[in-house]
């Protein structure tokens, strides 16, 4: 092991949770570099002093009375358990996401075009035109945020997403276009 | 009561399980919340939270981690809303330039109760996931793999950060209090 190595290792060496194998290449390591050793020395001195302090600044707090009796009185009132959302409800709520309701209908659109194709049993060039236009146009909430110095910007904009394809009977259906419009933001 | 006679009493809404709940972990709690939001008024209502929230979620504790590392894990997600509301300003760039300007000149005024030793005032001015890495390794005294876990990050990300924080921390403590110095650490090698 060398110095890269033992600083790679070093957290996990003064936990004591490397294998083996490799805390004794440490060990090996350190016996023979000072630079190794005075680095080590000074990570638990930092990591004593700083879990000193941190104890230190925080040892007279307590936590107020008020906060039992809130949370005996939410227990009583039944607010609790509330938030236990079933797993069906869950399932639901996530379908209908703007995206994945958007899917379901191109999903239905395909099957019913595909469902006409069969029923009719059309032959390209032999009768009507059956192809079936499918178009679905849906608007995605985007929210974005960016650090300014200390401060998080966040910004809520939406994005028109518009989807359109046409199916022909017996042949496979032509690639699907996407075509993204421009962003409005929401000021 | 022990932890999972606890865990299962929570889980149905025993008042005793919540007393000794609270008894057991409140001031852990408080603590934790405290360095991580530097206010104590504002750790309070924190910690109110995570047990009024914990209750709600009580049956959907698995026993997959402890039930203080479950809590914890509540707290984190509170915090971190927290911070982002106190952060957070509305659109505009004569907001943002001001609120820039703002930032420059006063980089701690979110820890202003946090106004002890320099190392403390230090731990005050690191970015939110630096604070949650340095507190729960050497406060909480998690291990790497474990702290990765809990953040939901790997573990070379808990250790660039950890490295990141320390040489921070180090920089920002005044002279007087560095005990880490160079000088300092030859002395002590060559003795």
């Amino acid at each position: 092991m060398n110095c890269r190595r033992l600083e790679h290792w070093l957290d996990e060496y003064v936990e004591g949770t490397l294998s083996p194998r490799k805390q004794a290449a440490a060990d090996r390591h350190l016996a023979g570099c000072a630079a190794c050793r005075a680095k080590l020395r000074r990570y638990r001195e930092f990591a004593q002093s700083l879990a000193g302090e941190m104890r230190q600044a925080t040892q007279s707090l307590r936590l107020r009375p008020e906060v039992e009796r809130r949370l005996l009185q939410a227990q009583r009132s039944g607010t609790a358990g509330v938030a236990d959302q079933p797993a069906a409800a869950r399932f639901w709520s996530r379908l209908f996401q703007p995206r994945a309701a958007a899917a379901c209908l191109l999903a239905a659109g395909v099957l019913l075009a595909g469902y006409f194709t069969w029923r009719s049993g059309h032959r390209p060039g032999t009768g009507p035109d059956l192809s079936v236009s499918v178009q679905v146009s849906y608007l995605v909430p985007k929210y974005t945020f960016r650090q300014e110095g200390s401060y998080v910007i966040d910004t809520l904009s939406y994005e028109t997403i518009s989807v359109h394809g046409r199916f022909w009977p017996e042949h496979n259906p032509k690639p699907m276009r996407e075509q993204q419009h421009k962003l409005n933001p929401i000021k | 009561m022990d932890e999972e006679k606890l865990v299962a009493a929570f889980r149905d809404q025993d008042p005793a399980a919540v007393r000794e709940l609270l008894s057991s972990h409140g001031d852990r709690l408080l603590r934790s919340a405290f360095l991580l939001c530097g206010r104590e008024a504002d750790a309070q209502d924190l910690v109110q939270e995570t047990f009024l929230q914990a209750l709600q979620s009580a049956p959907r504790f698995r026993n997959q981690s402890s039930l203080y590392t479950w809590l914890h894990g509540i707290l984190l997600n509170l915090t971190r809303h927290y911070h982002r509301d106190r952060k957070r300003i509305v659109y505009g760039d004569e907001q943002v330039e001001r609120a820039a300007a703002a930032a420059e000149e006063s980089p701690i005024a979110m820890d202003l109760q946090m106004t002890g030793s320099a190392l403390q005032q230090a731990l005050g001015r690191l970015s939110l996931p630096h604070r949650e890495v340095v507190i729960l390794r050497f406060y909480e005294d998690m291990k790497i793999h474990e702290i990765a876990a809990h953040l939901g990050i790997s573990r070379g990300t808990v250790k660039s950060r950890l490295h990141y924080s320390i040489e921070r921390l180090q920089q920002l403590v005044s002279e007087e209090m560095n005990l880490f110095a160079a000088e300092g650490t030859q002395r002590a090698e060559r003795t």
